[in-house]
């Protein structure tokens, strides 16, 4: 009986999974209201699959600036510009010159 | 740009001083076309880019005077190319067709009991106990690219000036005339279909 009626305010409470995916990515935007921080807390703390999320999210914004990092400090495994396209674009810069 | 009567590119017998477009394209043409790539995940597209910018550079070279590195001056020039690319194709997309088709409810159950959970099996799967170990791992970040090659070019363009320019929400709501919810719900799309195409191709779950 009694975990009936506190499961019955918890769905009332809880938002759901769709609506709490959302409110995962907003967290890396913007702050939450503090019930949607509530929400988020509670809803996390029982649904493993929302716990996953987040930390897909995070490893996802983790890669994504690791790739800028590794592009910029000229380590990232990255094909450079191809022969052709060197040569494509030198034409195309000394061609300047005779304007 | 502006244009100026004498804007002329040094001849092959002036290529070797400092400021010479052409030994920006050796020294940093690589480096240049790689930070456009993984923005826009298409070769011959990073590559007009580079040429964009380097052009660009050699139009504003009087703004530069050697007051930062050639390299720190290009890549700014870069990054600003690449989000006027990505401001010109905005153009064409439809925008707000595109914010009311609602993409994301394959992931969850629409009716009954269990309405708004997880569908068991588009449920995020385990990725291991640490996926920020994995991050180094070469395959995730070509996974990545092409996860954003796949996403529609709107969606990829936001995705990209936040997590990989590091731009902040004022910043892209600015540039690309969005409120902050249509901001984050973009966002929130990208997150979520990258993610999932991720599982798909990068992370295989544990066995």
């Amino acid at each position: 009986m009694q975990s009936s009626v506190l499961q019955r305010l918890m769905k009332r409470f809880d938002p759901g999974c769709a609506t709490v995916s959302r409110m995962i990515s907003e967290t890396l935007d913007h702050p939450l209201s503090p019930k949607q921080r509530w929400q988020l807390r509670v809803h996390t703390l029982f649904c493993l699959f929302c716990r996953r999320y987040k930390r897909q999210l995070l490893a996802l914004r983790k890669l994504a600036s690791t790739q800028a990092s590794e592009v910029h400090c000229d380590t990232a495994d990255l094909p450079g510009l191809s022969d052709i396209a060197r040569e494509r674009i030198r034409e195309t810069l000394t061609s300047k010159t005779e304007n | 740009m502006p244009s100026q009567p004498n804007n002329t590119l040094p001849n092959a017998s002036s290529q070797d001083t400092a400021e010479s477009p052409l030994r920006w394209l050796e020294e940093h043409g690589d480096v240049l076309y790689r930070m456009a790539l993984v923005r826009v995940g298409k070769p011959d597209l990073a590559e007009d880019l580079v040429q964009d910018t380097l052009i660009a550079a050699w139009q504003a070279r009087e703004s530069f005077a050697g007051r930062s590195s050639a390299r720190t001056w290009l890549v700014a020039i870069l990054k600003r190319k690449v989000i006027d690319h990505f401001r010109r194709s905005w153009r064409h997309v439809d925008l707000p067709g595109e914010l009311t088709i609602d993409d994301l409810s394959d992931d969850f159950i629409t009716r009954g009991e269990n309405a708004e959970q997880w569908k068991p099996e588009r449920a995020p799967s385990e990725w291991g106990d640490t996926p920020e170990a994995l991050l180094h791992n070469r395959q995730l970040g070509s996974a990545l690219r092409q996860c954003l090659a796949q996403l529609p070019e709107s969606l990829a363009a936001i995705f990209a000036v936040r997590e990989i320019d590091g731009l902040t929400t004022e910043e892209i709501c600015q540039e690309f005339s969005l409120s902050p919810s249509n901001l984050w719900t973009m966002l929130h799309r990208a997150r979520a279909r990258l993610r999932r195409c991720l599982e798909k191709t990068g992370f295989s779950p544990r066995a």
